[in-house]
């Protein structure tokens, strides 16, 4: 499950996965596992994504992300590179131009900004904090119906927080 | 009775020469094309004179995994009262499916432009080289790779209150082959994005 809100520009998002897409070459992974275009770097024989390289490199992993974009705030947070780069930066490219750019400084385009911003790091954050909890848990269950059958709740002390009927 | 005396005839013999070997086992290099995963749909209505002018058009962009998205674009000068009549059908239609927008031509070619070209999605119309054209706000006659044929501008700004030609977006090239078929294709640009381009001896681009 993914979480992602409506593209207010679908054709404008595909070309931009179709161009990170190409740029990187199909099917192109990291050693580490990173499959995301937006997040990987193409070298002569290989793919590689962002951190990887900076490991490489001696820098850091990390990304200062302007998550009201930089025309409309300073305030950062840190980012891991490559969710920097294929997931923050990418949302923002969905927003208005007008937004993303606010070439003349407009203090309510600047809140606009501040909003769209927002918006787009909670999901990040119930992606990346919340979401496995739920596919954990899912699997946790599935595991203990295996091992102890059906109601393999019942006379433990995780009985209480069984919904009442 | 007597026989005519026979008159002599000449006699041509069209002859085959038999294939080489070499010759039979000649084939096409193969393409290792990949379908593409979006498909930009799109159709136009025009008037019924000669002019056959556009009114309005629908597109339809589907991606997997993702909602499909239906818009509809009038023409540039659409009567206000035809524009009145789109805006209803697409107020009306919202009700039941909320992803449907009126766009202007200009805004409909941006969106072909930012699919087909960069996205290179695939491109269907059910008379492309006729709905193309209905598109376009100019055309010339093609060069190169299309002589013989049309150059349709559907990309373009206004200076001085005048419409010109945008050189940083292609143009699109047709040529007809016969009756039912067409070449198409893009034409090249100012200044494309490395991404853009196909490297040289490229098979699937």
């Amino acid at each position: 499950m993914t979480i992602k809100l409506p593209e207010r520009d679908p054709e404008a998002a595909y070309a931009r996965r179709a161009t990170a897409r190409r740029r990187v070459g199909p099917n192109a992974k990291c050693a580490c596992g990173e499959t995301r275009s937006e997040a990987l770097i193409r070298q002569k024989k290989r793919a590689i994504c962002l951190e990887c390289y900076r490991k490489e490199n001696n820098m850091t992993t990390k990304d200062d992300h302007h998550f009201a974009g930089q025309r409309n705030s300073s305030v950062t947070i840190p980012a891991p590179a490559n969710d920097h780069a294929a997931d923050l930066s990418a949302a923002q490219q969905d927003w208005p131009k007008q937004t993303r750019q606010n070439p003349d400084g407009s203090p309510l385009i600047a809140a606009a900004g501040c909003v769209r911003g927002f918006i787009d790091t909670i999901l990040y954050l119930i992606k990346q904090g919340l979401l496995w909890v739920a596919d954990m848990l899912e699997m946790a269950d599935a595991f203990l119906t295996q091992k102890f059958g059906k109601r393999w709740w019942i006379g433990t002390e995780i009985e209480q927080f069984a919904p009442k009927k | 009775m007597l026989r005519p005396a026979p008159l002599p005839l000449v006699i041509a013999v069209r002859a085959y020469p038999d294939l080489n070997e070499t010759e039979d086992d000649f084939k096409a290099p193969q393409r290792k094309w990949r379908l593409p995963d979006a498909m930009f749909v799109f159709d136009t209505e025009t008037r019924i004179d000669q002019t056959q002018r556009l009114t309005f058009g629908s597109y339809r962009f589907t991606v997997p995994d993702r909602p499909v998205y239906e818009r509809l674009f009038c023409a540039d000068d659409l009567p206000a009262k035809d524009h009145r009549v789109l805006e209803r059908y697409v107020a009306d239609a919202r009700k039941s499916v909320p992803r449907v927008f009126l766009l202007t031509r200009r805004q409909f070619v941006d969106k072909l432009f930012s699919a087909a070209y960069r996205g290179r999605c695939l491109l269907i119309a059910f008379n492309f080289p006729f709905d193309v054209s209905r598109v376009a706000y100019d055309f010339k006659n093609a060069r190169r790779r299309f002589a013989g044929g049309f150059s349709f501008d559907l990309w373009s700004y206004t200076k001085s209150d005048r419409e010109l030609r945008d050189q940083f977006r292609p143009s699109v090239g047709i040529k007809q082959i016969d009756s039912k078929r067409a070449l198409k294709g893009f034409t090249g640009r100012v200044e494309p994005d490395p991404e853009d381009l196909i490297p040289e001896g490229s098979t699937n681009g």
